[in-house]
Protein backbone atom coordinates (compact mmCIF):
# COMPACT_ATOMS: atom_id res chain seq x y z
CA UNK A 1 0.00 0.00 0.00
CA UNK A 2 1.47 3.21 -1.00
CA UNK A 3 1.41 5.78 2.17
CA UNK A 4 -0.41 8.06 1.83
CA UNK A 5 -3.59 10.47 3.34
CA UNK A 6 -5.99 8.75 1.26
CA UNK A 7 -4.43 5.45 2.46
CA UNK A 8 -4.10 5.83 5.98
CA UNK A 9 -8.03 7.10 5.35
CA UNK A 10 -9.11 3.98 3.48
CA UNK A 11 -7.37 1.87 6.03
CA UNK A 12 -9.09 2.83 8.87
CA UNK A 13 -12.42 1.70 7.29
CA UNK A 14 -13.38 -1.17 8.96
CA UNK A 15 -17.03 -3.17 8.31
CA UNK A 16 -18.53 -3.44 11.93
CA UNK A 17 -17.98 -6.57 13.45
CA UNK A 18 -22.02 -7.21 13.68
CA UNK A 19 -21.60 -7.00 9.71
CA UNK A 20 -18.79 -9.52 9.40
CA UNK A 21 -20.73 -11.85 11.88
CA UNK A 22 -23.81 -11.60 9.72
CA UNK A 23 -22.05 -12.35 6.83
CA UNK A 24 -20.34 -15.36 7.89
CA UNK A 25 -23.78 -16.77 10.16
CA UNK A 26 -25.49 -16.29 6.13
CA UNK A 27 -22.85 -18.79 4.70
CA UNK A 28 -23.15 -21.12 7.76
CA UNK A 29 -26.23 -20.97 7.39
CA UNK A 30 -26.28 -22.04 3.76
CA UNK A 31 -23.50 -24.57 3.96
CA UNK A 32 -25.76 -26.37 6.54
CA UNK A 33 -28.67 -26.50 4.14
CA UNK A 34 -26.63 -28.73 1.58
CA UNK A 35 -23.93 -30.39 3.46
CA UNK A 36 -22.35 -30.41 7.04
CA UNK A 37 -18.89 -28.58 6.58
CA UNK A 38 -16.48 -27.98 9.18
CA UNK A 39 -15.00 -24.88 9.14
CA UNK A 40 -11.61 -23.75 9.76
CA UNK A 41 -12.28 -21.41 13.29
CA UNK A 42 -11.19 -18.12 12.64
CA UNK A 43 -10.10 -15.71 15.31
CA UNK A 44 -12.04 -12.23 15.91
CA UNK A 45 -8.97 -9.99 15.42
CA UNK A 46 -8.67 -11.70 11.89
CA UNK A 47 -12.66 -11.56 10.90
CA UNK A 48 -12.48 -7.75 11.76
CA UNK A 49 -8.79 -7.05 10.03
CA UNK A 50 -9.66 -8.65 6.25
CA UNK A 51 -13.86 -9.39 5.52
CA UNK A 52 -12.82 -10.56 1.81
CA UNK A 53 -9.85 -12.69 3.15
CA UNK A 54 -12.15 -14.29 5.47
CA UNK A 55 -15.21 -14.73 3.44
CA UNK A 56 -13.04 -16.12 0.45
CA UNK A 57 -11.33 -18.53 2.63
CA UNK A 58 -14.48 -19.87 4.57
CA UNK A 59 -16.88 -19.67 1.29
CA UNK A 60 -14.35 -21.64 -0.93
CA UNK A 61 -14.01 -24.51 1.69
CA UNK A 62 -17.64 -24.60 1.29
CA UNK A 63 -18.09 -24.59 -2.28
CA UNK A 64 -15.51 -27.37 -2.99
CA UNK A 65 -17.07 -29.47 -0.44
CA UNK A 66 -20.20 -29.35 -2.75
CA UNK A 67 -18.47 -31.45 -5.97
CA UNK A 68 -19.58 -34.73 -4.53
CA UNK A 69 -22.05 -35.19 -7.52
CA UNK A 70 -20.63 -36.73 -11.58
CA UNK A 71 -20.47 -33.36 -13.50
CA UNK A 72 -22.70 -32.94 -16.46
CA UNK A 73 -21.07 -32.89 -19.80
CA UNK A 74 -20.63 -30.18 -22.74
CA UNK A 75 -17.88 -29.84 -25.37
CA UNK A 76 -17.04 -26.68 -26.45
CA UNK A 77 -15.51 -25.90 -30.26
CA UNK A 78 -14.08 -22.62 -31.38
CA UNK A 79 -13.97 -21.69 -34.59
CA UNK A 80 -15.76 -25.31 -35.45
CA UNK A 81 -12.56 -27.14 -34.13
CA UNK A 82 -13.48 -29.30 -30.90
CA UNK A 83 -11.03 -28.34 -27.97
CA UNK A 84 -9.82 -31.29 -26.04
CA UNK A 85 -7.62 -31.22 -22.26
CA UNK A 86 -4.67 -33.47 -24.22
CA UNK A 87 -3.05 -30.70 -26.24
CA UNK A 88 -4.07 -27.56 -28.27
CA UNK A 89 -5.95 -28.41 -31.00
CA UNK A 90 -5.59 -25.17 -34.48
CA UNK A 91 -8.52 -23.22 -34.58
CA UNK A 92 -7.41 -21.29 -37.59
CA UNK A 93 -6.43 -17.46 -37.87
CA UNK A 94 -6.85 -14.51 -35.58
CA UNK A 95 -9.98 -13.04 -36.96
CA UNK A 96 -9.06 -9.33 -36.18
CA UNK A 97 -11.73 -7.05 -36.04
CA UNK A 98 -9.55 -3.89 -35.53
CA UNK A 99 -6.53 -2.55 -33.67
CA UNK A 100 -5.86 0.64 -32.30
CA UNK A 101 -2.71 2.56 -30.92
CA UNK A 102 -3.15 5.09 -28.02
CA UNK A 103 -0.02 6.95 -28.11
CA UNK A 104 1.85 9.27 -25.18
CA UNK A 105 3.95 10.75 -27.83
CA UNK A 106 5.67 12.69 -24.56
CA UNK A 107 6.82 9.67 -22.73
CA UNK A 108 7.28 7.49 -25.48
CA UNK A 109 4.83 4.93 -24.88
CA UNK A 110 1.24 3.55 -26.49
CA UNK A 111 -1.47 1.16 -25.78
CA UNK A 112 -2.46 -1.24 -27.91
CA UNK A 113 -5.85 -2.50 -28.19
CA UNK A 114 -6.49 -5.30 -30.73
CA UNK A 115 -9.93 -7.29 -30.46
CA UNK A 116 -10.96 -10.09 -32.60
CA UNK A 117 -13.70 -12.39 -33.10
CA UNK A 118 -14.33 -16.21 -32.26
CA UNK A 119 -16.74 -18.36 -32.61
CA UNK A 120 -17.60 -20.62 -29.60
CA UNK A 121 -20.05 -23.39 -29.30
CA UNK A 122 -21.03 -25.40 -26.52
CA UNK A 123 -22.78 -28.49 -27.05
CA UNK A 124 -24.22 -30.42 -24.50
CA UNK A 125 -28.26 -32.10 -22.94
CA UNK A 126 -30.08 -29.85 -20.83
CA UNK A 127 -28.42 -26.34 -21.02
CA UNK A 128 -29.90 -23.51 -19.60
CA UNK A 129 -27.31 -20.99 -19.60
CA UNK A 130 -23.56 -20.12 -20.72
CA UNK A 131 -21.84 -17.41 -19.64
CA UNK A 132 -18.04 -16.18 -19.70
CA UNK A 133 -15.60 -15.18 -17.50
CA UNK A 134 -12.09 -15.56 -17.27
CA UNK A 135 -9.42 -12.85 -17.82
CA UNK A 136 -6.57 -11.83 -20.04
CA UNK A 137 -9.26 -10.09 -22.13
CA UNK A 138 -12.23 -7.89 -22.15
CA UNK A 139 -15.33 -9.33 -23.86
CA UNK A 140 -16.75 -6.64 -25.98
CA UNK A 141 -19.46 -7.84 -27.57
CA UNK A 142 -21.30 -11.25 -27.87
CA UNK A 143 -24.20 -12.80 -30.33
CA UNK A 144 -25.72 -15.91 -29.56
CA UNK A 145 -27.26 -18.04 -32.14
CA UNK A 146 -29.04 -21.53 -32.13
CA UNK A 147 -29.97 -21.57 -28.24
CA UNK A 148 -33.30 -22.53 -28.47
CA UNK A 149 -32.37 -26.39 -28.81
CA UNK A 150 -30.03 -26.08 -25.52
CA UNK A 151 -26.93 -26.05 -27.22
CA UNK A 152 -25.71 -22.08 -28.07
CA UNK A 153 -22.98 -20.77 -30.57
CA UNK A 154 -21.67 -17.36 -29.37
CA UNK A 155 -19.91 -15.16 -31.57
CA UNK A 156 -17.75 -13.05 -29.36
CA UNK A 157 -15.65 -10.12 -29.92
CA UNK A 158 -12.30 -10.40 -27.47
CA UNK A 159 -10.35 -6.95 -27.11
CA UNK A 160 -6.68 -7.46 -25.56
CA UNK A 161 -4.56 -4.98 -24.43
CA UNK A 162 -0.36 -4.41 -24.70
CA UNK A 163 0.74 -1.38 -23.00
CA UNK A 164 4.37 0.08 -23.48
CA UNK A 165 4.15 1.97 -19.89
CA UNK A 166 2.77 -1.54 -18.37
CA UNK A 167 6.41 -2.59 -16.18
CA UNK A 168 4.49 -6.06 -15.72
CA UNK A 169 4.79 -6.68 -19.29
CA UNK A 170 8.74 -7.87 -20.61
CA UNK A 171 10.84 -5.21 -21.60
CA UNK A 172 10.97 -7.13 -25.30
CA UNK A 173 7.43 -6.83 -25.60
CA UNK A 174 6.48 -3.33 -24.94
CA UNK A 175 9.41 -2.72 -27.49
CA UNK A 176 7.66 -5.08 -29.55
CA UNK A 177 4.35 -2.76 -29.34
CA UNK A 178 6.18 0.87 -29.92
CA UNK A 179 7.92 -1.08 -33.43
CA UNK A 180 4.89 -2.61 -34.64
CA UNK A 181 3.17 0.80 -34.82
CA UNK A 182 5.99 2.76 -35.55
CA UNK A 183 6.58 0.08 -38.83
CA UNK A 184 2.70 1.08 -39.92
CA UNK A 185 3.36 5.02 -39.33
CA UNK A 186 6.60 4.23 -41.56
CA UNK A 187 4.25 2.72 -44.40
CA UNK A 188 2.12 5.44 -44.07
CA UNK A 189 4.48 8.05 -43.82
CA UNK A 190 2.89 9.70 -40.30
CA UNK A 191 5.34 10.42 -37.39
CA UNK A 192 7.38 7.83 -35.95
CA UNK A 193 6.96 7.30 -31.88
CA UNK A 194 10.57 6.32 -31.76
CA UNK A 195 13.09 8.67 -34.02
CA UNK A 196 15.70 6.01 -34.67
CA UNK A 197 13.42 3.42 -36.17
CA UNK A 198 14.29 1.66 -39.14
CA UNK A 199 11.78 -0.13 -40.74
CA UNK A 200 14.29 -1.70 -43.18
CA UNK A 201 15.28 -3.85 -40.61
CA UNK A 202 12.27 -4.39 -38.63
CA UNK A 203 10.98 -8.00 -38.63
CA UNK A 204 7.51 -7.65 -38.21
CA UNK A 205 6.45 -11.67 -37.53
CA UNK A 206 9.42 -11.79 -34.91
CA UNK A 207 7.76 -9.02 -33.09
CA UNK A 208 4.55 -9.38 -33.64
CA UNK A 209 4.75 -13.26 -31.97
CA UNK A 210 6.36 -12.16 -29.36
CA UNK A 211 3.07 -9.43 -28.31
CA UNK A 212 0.74 -12.63 -29.03
CA UNK A 213 2.79 -14.61 -27.23
CA UNK A 214 2.56 -12.54 -24.45
CA UNK A 215 -1.07 -11.93 -24.69
CA UNK A 216 -2.79 -15.32 -25.34
CA UNK A 217 -0.33 -16.79 -22.02
CA UNK A 218 -2.80 -14.36 -20.17
CA UNK A 219 -5.73 -15.30 -21.69
CA UNK A 220 -8.26 -17.73 -20.40
CA UNK A 221 -11.56 -17.94 -21.06
CA UNK A 222 -13.92 -19.79 -18.77
CA UNK A 223 -17.03 -21.20 -19.99
CA UNK A 224 -19.92 -21.80 -17.04
CA UNK A 225 -22.80 -23.70 -18.46
CA UNK A 226 -25.74 -24.00 -16.49
CA UNK A 227 -28.41 -27.02 -16.83
CA UNK A 228 -31.94 -27.89 -16.37
CA UNK A 229 -31.49 -30.07 -13.20
CA UNK A 230 -29.96 -27.26 -11.22
CA UNK A 231 -26.00 -28.34 -11.78
CA UNK A 232 -23.35 -26.20 -13.36
CA UNK A 233 -20.19 -26.89 -14.74
CA UNK A 234 -17.20 -24.72 -16.42
CA UNK A 235 -14.34 -25.36 -18.55
CA UNK A 236 -11.74 -22.87 -19.47
CA UNK A 237 -9.85 -22.31 -22.42
CA UNK A 238 -6.32 -21.19 -22.98
CA UNK A 239 -5.31 -20.12 -26.46
CA UNK A 240 -1.36 -20.21 -28.29
CA UNK A 241 -0.10 -18.15 -31.00
CA UNK A 242 1.21 -20.61 -33.64
CA UNK A 243 2.57 -18.74 -35.63
CA UNK A 244 2.45 -14.52 -37.64
CA UNK A 245 3.53 -14.56 -41.14
CA UNK A 246 5.30 -11.73 -43.72
CA UNK A 247 1.58 -10.72 -43.94
CA UNK A 248 0.98 -10.48 -40.57
CA UNK A 249 -1.74 -13.47 -40.79
CA UNK A 250 -1.77 -15.17 -37.26
CA UNK A 251 -2.52 -18.58 -36.55
CA UNK A 252 -3.90 -19.46 -32.81
CA UNK A 253 -4.49 -23.01 -31.41
CA UNK A 254 -6.95 -23.49 -28.16
CA UNK A 255 -7.46 -26.43 -25.41
CA UNK A 256 -9.17 -26.84 -22.31
CA UNK A 257 -7.28 -26.33 -19.20
CA UNK B 1 -12.27 -4.89 0.95
CA UNK B 2 -15.79 -5.49 0.00
CA UNK B 3 -17.41 -2.81 2.66
CA UNK B 4 -14.33 -0.52 1.53
CA UNK B 5 -15.44 -0.76 -1.77
CA UNK B 6 -19.39 -0.21 -1.23
CA UNK B 7 -18.95 3.02 1.03
CA UNK B 8 -16.99 4.19 -1.78
CA UNK B 9 -19.99 3.88 -4.19
CA UNK B 10 -22.79 4.65 -1.55
CA UNK B 11 -21.20 6.55 1.15
CA UNK B 12 -23.63 5.14 3.41
CA UNK B 13 -22.33 2.55 5.95
CA UNK B 14 -26.01 0.65 5.94
CA UNK B 15 -26.33 0.71 2.51
CA UNK B 16 -22.41 -0.72 2.62
CA UNK B 17 -23.69 -3.29 4.91
CA UNK B 18 -26.27 -4.39 2.60
CA UNK B 19 -23.84 -4.63 0.12
CA UNK B 20 -21.55 -6.72 2.24
CA UNK B 21 -24.51 -9.40 3.08
CA UNK B 22 -25.66 -9.34 -0.81
CA UNK B 23 -21.79 -10.15 -2.00
CA UNK B 24 -21.33 -12.85 0.59
CA UNK B 25 -24.38 -14.96 -0.74
CA UNK B 26 -23.52 -13.72 -4.41
CA UNK B 27 -20.04 -15.51 -3.82
CA UNK B 28 -21.50 -18.62 -2.32
CA UNK B 29 -23.75 -19.61 -4.88
CA UNK B 30 -22.48 -17.83 -8.44
CA UNK B 31 -18.80 -17.71 -7.98
CA UNK B 32 -17.75 -20.40 -10.23
CA UNK B 33 -15.43 -22.40 -8.68
CA UNK B 34 -12.81 -23.24 -11.18
CA UNK B 35 -11.15 -19.94 -9.51
CA UNK B 36 -8.21 -19.30 -7.68
CA UNK B 37 -7.87 -16.83 -4.68
CA UNK B 38 -6.35 -14.39 -6.55
CA UNK B 39 -9.20 -14.67 -9.34
CA UNK B 40 -12.10 -14.73 -6.85
CA UNK B 41 -10.70 -11.61 -5.40
CA UNK B 42 -10.97 -10.09 -8.86
CA UNK B 43 -14.55 -11.42 -9.25
CA UNK B 44 -15.45 -10.18 -5.70
CA UNK B 45 -14.55 -6.20 -6.55
CA UNK B 46 -16.14 -7.03 -9.87
CA UNK B 47 -20.02 -8.00 -8.09
CA UNK B 48 -19.60 -5.49 -5.63
CA UNK B 49 -19.01 -2.25 -7.97
CA UNK B 50 -21.87 -4.19 -10.30
CA UNK B 51 -24.47 -4.76 -6.75
CA UNK B 52 -23.56 -0.70 -5.97
CA UNK B 53 -24.43 0.20 -9.31
CA UNK B 54 -27.81 -1.75 -9.13
CA UNK B 55 -28.79 -0.49 -5.52
CA UNK B 56 -29.17 3.22 -6.82
CA UNK B 57 -31.88 1.79 -9.21
CA UNK B 58 -33.62 0.50 -6.57
CA UNK B 59 -36.63 2.77 -5.60
CA UNK B 60 -36.88 1.77 -1.90
CA UNK B 61 -33.33 3.23 -1.07
CA UNK B 62 -33.37 4.72 2.15
CA UNK B 63 -32.47 8.09 3.37
CA UNK B 64 -28.87 8.58 3.16
CA UNK B 65 -27.19 9.25 6.83
CA UNK B 66 -24.35 11.84 7.07
CA UNK B 67 -21.11 10.36 6.75
CA UNK B 68 -19.50 11.69 10.11
CA UNK B 69 -21.64 9.99 11.88
CA UNK B 70 -20.59 6.74 10.59
CA UNK B 71 -17.27 6.48 9.86
CA UNK B 72 -15.68 6.24 12.90
CA UNK B 73 -12.62 7.23 11.12
CA UNK B 74 -9.23 7.51 13.33
CA UNK B 75 -8.85 11.23 13.47
CA UNK B 76 -11.15 13.98 11.98
CA UNK B 77 -8.87 14.98 9.18
CA UNK B 78 -9.56 11.80 7.26
CA UNK B 79 -12.97 12.89 7.07
CA UNK B 80 -12.30 15.54 4.87
CA UNK B 81 -10.23 13.51 2.64
CA UNK B 82 -13.16 11.03 2.38
CA UNK B 83 -14.82 13.96 1.18
CA UNK B 84 -12.73 14.83 -1.02
CA UNK B 85 -12.91 11.61 -2.96
CA UNK B 86 -16.43 11.23 -2.80
CA UNK B 87 -16.81 14.41 -4.72
CA UNK B 88 -15.41 11.77 -7.40
CA UNK B 89 -17.49 10.24 -10.36
CA UNK B 90 -17.62 6.92 -9.16
CA UNK B 91 -16.03 5.58 -11.91
CA UNK B 92 -12.72 7.00 -10.70
CA UNK B 93 -13.30 6.29 -6.98
CA UNK B 94 -13.06 2.54 -7.63
CA UNK B 95 -9.89 2.98 -10.06
CA UNK B 96 -8.20 5.56 -7.08
CA UNK B 97 -9.00 2.68 -4.56
CA UNK B 98 -7.59 -0.58 -6.26
CA UNK B 99 -4.68 1.54 -8.02
CA UNK B 100 -3.67 3.39 -4.84
CA UNK B 101 -5.12 1.01 -1.84
CA UNK B 102 -5.47 -2.22 -3.36
CA UNK B 103 -2.12 -1.19 -5.98
CA UNK B 104 -2.79 -3.29 -8.94
CA UNK B 105 -1.54 -2.02 -12.68
CA UNK B 106 -3.70 -0.30 -14.90
CA UNK B 107 -3.56 -3.25 -17.10
CA UNK B 108 -4.80 -5.27 -13.74
CA UNK B 109 -8.05 -2.88 -13.16
CA UNK B 110 -8.76 -2.77 -16.95
CA UNK B 111 -9.29 -6.72 -16.34
CA UNK B 112 -11.08 -6.70 -13.35
CA UNK B 113 -13.38 -3.99 -14.23
CA UNK B 114 -13.77 -5.12 -18.02
CA UNK B 115 -13.01 -1.85 -19.45
CA UNK B 116 -10.30 -0.43 -21.41
CA UNK B 117 -6.28 0.52 -19.93
CA UNK B 118 -6.43 3.43 -21.66
CA UNK B 119 -9.88 4.44 -20.30
CA UNK B 120 -8.55 3.64 -16.95
CA UNK B 121 -5.49 5.52 -17.81
CA UNK B 122 -7.73 8.56 -18.40
CA UNK B 123 -9.93 8.34 -15.50
CA UNK B 124 -6.65 7.73 -13.08
CA UNK B 125 -5.02 11.27 -14.12
CA UNK B 126 -8.54 12.85 -14.26
CA UNK B 127 -9.09 12.00 -10.33
CA UNK B 128 -4.81 12.69 -9.28
CA UNK B 129 -5.33 16.15 -10.81
CA UNK B 130 -8.36 16.43 -8.20
CA UNK B 131 -6.99 14.66 -5.21
CA UNK B 132 -3.17 15.63 -6.03
CA UNK B 133 -3.06 16.84 -2.22
CA UNK B 134 -3.91 14.01 -0.44
CA UNK B 135 -2.23 11.31 -2.93
CA UNK B 136 1.12 12.92 -3.00
CA UNK B 137 1.73 14.11 0.75
CA UNK B 138 3.55 11.17 2.36
CA UNK B 139 4.14 9.03 -0.99
CA UNK B 140 4.67 8.90 -4.71
CA UNK B 141 2.61 7.51 -7.40
CA UNK B 142 4.21 4.53 -8.56
CA UNK B 143 4.90 4.48 -11.91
Amino acid sequence: MINNRYTETVESIHAPESTVKAALDSIHNHEKKEKTIRMVSLRKAAIAAALAAVITLGAVLGINAFGTKSTPLFNITVNAAETTEKKFTPIGNLDVSGATYSPDRANGQLCLQEEFAAVIRVDGDGITDVAFGGEGYTLLARKEDDVQSGNGTYYLNIGITANSADSALPEAVRQAVRDCYDYINTKLGEPLLQPGFNAGTFDWSTSAKLIYDTLFSNLKITVNVSFDNGQTAVKTLVFTCDSVDSNGTVSISAKLQ
Amino acid sequence: MIYRIAMHNLSNPSDAEDIVQEVSLALLTKCPDDKDDIAVKHWLIRVTINKCKSFHRQFWQRKRESIDDYLHLEAPHQRGVMDEVLELPKKERNIIYLYYYERYSIRDIAEILHINANTVSSHLQRARKKLKSILTEGGTYHD
